[in-house]
């Protein structure tokens, strides 16, 4: 979040003002400005879709739809990953060509003109979206491709797909396990790539996936609690697939009544979908998350909602300003001493061993010289003998 | 009845005469003399040899003549008129053909005119002048020296599977020695699979000269031939000797079969060319295979058994053994022949003994010799690892690599003893069956090996095809030969093909190349198989007669394996 230019060069005349009262409302209110919900300033989203082939249309449909609100809500293209593993709206089955619909009367399309799929059909594997997530790239990935996230950015990571207890299968070929996204999560605290984390899964036996994360600022919904199968929610004879999963078809519901100056919070989120609904129950974990889920508004993740606030007044600000803390600061750094490796071959040259040249003048390999040139001398006398002789 | 000496001549020839009869008495008939130990016995049949002599120099006025011996005694060749119960001896001589002439007999006439006809001499080697084999060799050399200079082909040739595999490719060896100059260990790793010794060899000439490696294939391949000539040589000749022996267990009805020398005297040179411009065997040099050496070593053991010394035949053998594990079913082989071919006399056991000790002497010399390179255990059996554990798939015209590439690891280990005792347990049986006949066994042997190993070529089969021939005899009695010759040479056309088609064109898959490759390894076994049921037949009736009748039968009936 950036301050208005506005705000910065009156500012900077109260430097030179001198306190005054005027000075403590004005602090006042800057410190509610900073501390007064997230102190994050910039939204970012990963949006994942794991499945292909047809019959999983559904899930492309679940990603996008939660691509299209979080986009209307305000977070940029480019601050958005998009992860579709099958490319639906130019599938030859479908009948409605460059369109993916969410719903069976088809208003909305969540296409669209304007989309920007990130990573596409093979290129979503467990790999690239461990190593999107760690920002562990290779050096050429181009931006669009980089989560380029700081510790001051808020991440929403949606994933959909077919799962099951422990992992979420990938493109019908893999698994990410609960264990490596949790460890995924916590290098990417331990680099400090996020503020605060939303995960939302909406797949069968969900609740599996977020049980093992222990980095802190995460909160996880799932659609579904392990034994449950997470159920879709109607089909369109049109198409002739399940188009929308249950989860994600009631979080829409709740999105699309969503401005970006809504106050709603995550606590009304977490009733969505009850179990009369979506015959799934849903699953929420909060307890590594700082705030309270009452107090943590939904904008906070799915938009790209700026705080701004216009004065005309000046503020003293000194290096130690209690409203510049942060609430992360007094979060234990990491465990151990761990030193950045270098990944990709080109900064190891210097780490090549040279082989040891062997020793030509011991006696060991003149005694082996001397004794294969006499074996070899009676073989020849011998070829040389019984082709005679 | 005048006593003639018949003594033991010696030719000045490269090979020696074996003195085969030590006789007082001669008698002639119409055509023959028969010659006896003993005056008693002057009154037997004629044991049918048959001789000639030469008519020059022949004086029947006080009958001394001079002999003049043919080394190339024609068995079938009648004497016609020379001798007559008459006792006159009349002029017409056949003609004889090269002469070489040693001593001088002369008879003292008397007034009985006994047979005089002395004889001697069955030198059955056939001297082929130096000269045509020079021009033959130096003819081959060409052209391998002429294959050689055209590098996309020699590089063609190494990249196809029948002619170079992982445990043999050209590729592999220079891989093998730039690991070597950089003082890296060689097995380490999927490089070369070979023997140390021979790597070490070669980066050594390497190092030299760069020709020394071209000079030292062309050379494996003339000493091969040259090795297969003389062993060709000293087996007809054995073989004449065992069957025209006088106390031998030929029945006399089958003189048809018998073997003559004018029809066994192109052989030798006839298996050496054909191991010369055999185009496996061509292939195989060209494109650089270490085999060439498992095939000359293979070989030379082959020559040397036949020639009586457990030493070379052992030292031979352990090389061959050395290089591909799979020779060493040739142990009993090597000592049967021991026992045959010796000039000692000792019990079968004592040589077969002597032959495993002399063997396992050589084996350990190399062993130790590859282990002083290295100082590590693995440079000794690393390569045999590879050829018992077979953990490279790649294709090739063996039965190893199809199965194994789909085999479930709970299994591969099972499979793996399944088709490695395929190939090794046929010496067991092979040696009891045809213990008197320790060179057919060799010489099954190596050809069930080149079939059936973990990755045989094209080269392998090349070896036992030229031997082939040494048993022309024999091949009335074959009973598929037309198709199983044309299966070879089809399934070995067709194999390159049916790869092209796979790998190169992309619109065939495994199935057809290893239908063809599997075609033709059945092809070899069934030629395998074929022969040897044709030389155990050809043998029975030697010993029974061609038509043989059975005992317990007053009828008229016969055995006939004569197709």
């Amino acid at each position: 979040m950036y301050l208005s230019y506005k705000l910065v060069i009156p500012l900077l005349f109260a430097i030179l003002a001198a306190c005054t009262d005027e000075q403590q409302k004005i602090t006042k209110q800057v410190e509610k400005l900073f501390k007064g919900g997230s102190s994050h300033t910039n939204n970012w989203a990963v949006l994942v879709c794991t499945s292909r082939f047809w019959f999983n249309y559904r899930h492309v449909a679940n990603a996008l739809s939660v691509y299209r609100s979080v986009k209307r809500l305000g977070i940029p293209d480019s601050q958005i990953i998009l992860m579709l593993a099958d490319d639906m709206a130019c599938n030859a089955r479908n009948p409605r060509p460059g369109k993916v619909y969410n719903n069976k009367d088809e208003t909305i399309d969540v296409y669209g003109s304007d989309v920007e799929v990130d990573y596409r059909g093979y290129e979503v594997t467990v790999e690239n979206f461990i190593r999107v997530l760690t920002g562990r790239l290779p050096p050429d990935t181009p931006r669009s491709k980089r989560l380029s996230t700081d510790d001051r950015s808020n991440v929403l990571v949606y994933m959909t797909g077919h799962g099951g207890e422990d992992f979420l299968k990938f493109q019908d070929a893999e698994e990410i396990s609960n264990v490596e996204l949790a460890d995924a999560f916590e290098q990417m605290w331990q680099k400090r790539r996020y503020h605060e984390l939303l995960f939302i899964i909406d797949t069968c036996q969900a609740v599996s996936m977020y049980g093992k994360f222990y980095s802190p600022n995460i909160m996880s919904i799932a659609s579904s609690q392990i034994g449950e199968d997470s159920l879709s929610h109607h089909v369109d004879p049109t198409i002739g697939v399940y188009i929308i999963d249950r989860y994600t078809y009631y979080l829409l519901e709740f999105l699309e009544s969503t401005r970006p100056g809504s106050r709603k919070t995550m606590a009304q989120l977490f009733e969505i979908c009850p179990r009369h609904q979506c015959i799934s129950s849903t699953g929420v974990s909060t307890h590594l998350f700082r705030r309270r889920p009452d107090q943590t508004l939904v904008t906070d993740f799915f938009g790209s909602v700026r705080t701004v606030d216009t004065s005309d007044d000046f503020l003293h600000i000194s290096p130690k300003s209690k409203a510049l803390e942060r609430s992360t600061d007094n979060v234990p750094l990491s465990r151990g001493h761990f030193s950045h490796v270098t990944q990709f071959l080109g900064d190891q040259l210097d780490q090549l061993k040279i082989l040891p040249q062997p020793d030509k003048t011991s006696l060991g390999s003149k005694i082996e010289r001397a004794a294969s040139a006499a074996f070899l001398l009676v073989v020849v006398m011998a070829i040389i003998k019984s082709l005679i002789g | 009845m005048g006593k003639q000496r018949i003594k033991n001549y010696v030719n000045a020839s490269l090979s020696d005469v074996i003195p085969i009869f030590n006789c007082d008495y001669a008698r002639a008939d119409n055509d023959k003399v028969s010659l006896y130990k003993d005056q008693e016995s002057l009154s037997d049949p004629p044991s049918g040899l048959n001789f000639i002599s030469n008519p020059a120099g022949f004086d029947s006025n006080n009958s001394k003549f001079k002999l003049e011996i043919s080394p190339l005694t024609l068995f079938e060749k009648s004497l016609k008129d020379v001798c007559q119960t008459t006792n006159t001896i009349s002029d017409e001589f056949t003609e004889a053909e090269q002469v070489q002439c040693r001593d001088v007999y002369t008879l003292p006439s008397t007034s009985y005119v006994e047979p005089d006809i002395l004889y001697l001499l069955i030198s059955v080697q056939n001297k082929h002048s130096a000269v045509e084999m020079l021009l033959y060799i130096s003819l081959a050399v060409l052209l391998r020296a002429w294959l050689f200079a055209a590098p996309e082909f020699v590089s063609w040739l190494s990249s196809l599977p029948e002619v170079s595999t992982p445990l043999s490719s050209w590729h592999r060896v220079v891989e093998g020695i730039s690991v070597l100059k950089q003082g890296g260990s060689i097995h380490e790793g999927d490089s070369y699979h070979g023997s140390t010794l021979l790597l070490i060899f070669m980066s050594r000439l390497q190092e030299y000269s760069p020709l020394l490696l071209y000079l030292m294939f062309a050379t494996c391949d003339i000493v091969t031939s040259l090795a297969l000539l003389r062993f060709a040589e000293k087996f007809i000749r054995n073989e004449l000797i065992d069957i025209y022996k006088p106390d031998n267990d030929i029945s006399s009805q089958s003189k048809s079969i018998k073997l003559n020398e004018s029809g066994m005297k192109d052989i030798p040179l006839l298996i050496s060319l054909l191991y010369l411009f055999n185009p496996f065997t061509i292939a195989t040099c060209v494109s650089k295979c270490t085999l060439i050496f498992s095939n000359m070593f293979l070989a030379l053991f082959l020559n040397a058994s036949l020639s009586g010394s457990v030493f070379s035949t052992t030292l031979f053998l352990a090389l061959a053994t050395y290089e591909s594990l799979y020779p060493i079913v040739l142990l009993f082989a090597a000592a049967l022949c021991y026992y045959k071919y010796q000039k000692t006399s000792w019990t079968i056991y004592t040589c077969m003994l002597l032959t495993t000790l002399c063997f396992l002497m050589w084996l350990s010399l190399l062993f130790v010799i590859a282990y002083l390179h290295d100082e590590s255990p693995e440079s000794i059996v690393s390569h045999y690892s590879f050829i018992l554990r077979v953990p490279d798939q790649t294709p090739n015209v063996g039965v190893f690599w199809y199965f194994f590439t789909e085999v479930f690891d709970h299994f591969q280990s099972f499979f793996l003893c399944v088709f490695q005792l395929n190939v090794i347990v046929f010496s067991i049986p092979m040696s009891i069956k045809l213990r008197s006949h320790p060179v057919c066994l060799s010489f099954i042997l190596i050809g069930i090996v080149a079939a059936l190993k973990s990755y045989p070529s094209l080269g392998d089969a090349g070896l036992w095809l030229s031997i082939l021939p040494l048993w022309s005899h024999t091949f009335k009695y074959l009973r598929m030969a037309i198709v199983t010759s044309i299966m070879l040479i089809t399934t070995a056309i067709v194999c390159p093909v049916m790869w092209n088609l796979w790998i190169g064109a992309r619109s065939a898959n495994a199935n057809f190349f290893f239908a063809s490759s599997l075609a033709y390894t059945t092809a070899q076994v069934l030629i395998l198989t074929d022969v040897l049921l044709a030389y155990l037949k050809w043998h029975y009736h030697l010993r029974e007669g061609v038509c043989p009748k059975l005992e317990t039968s007053n009828e008229k009936a016969m055995i006939r394996l004569l197709n």
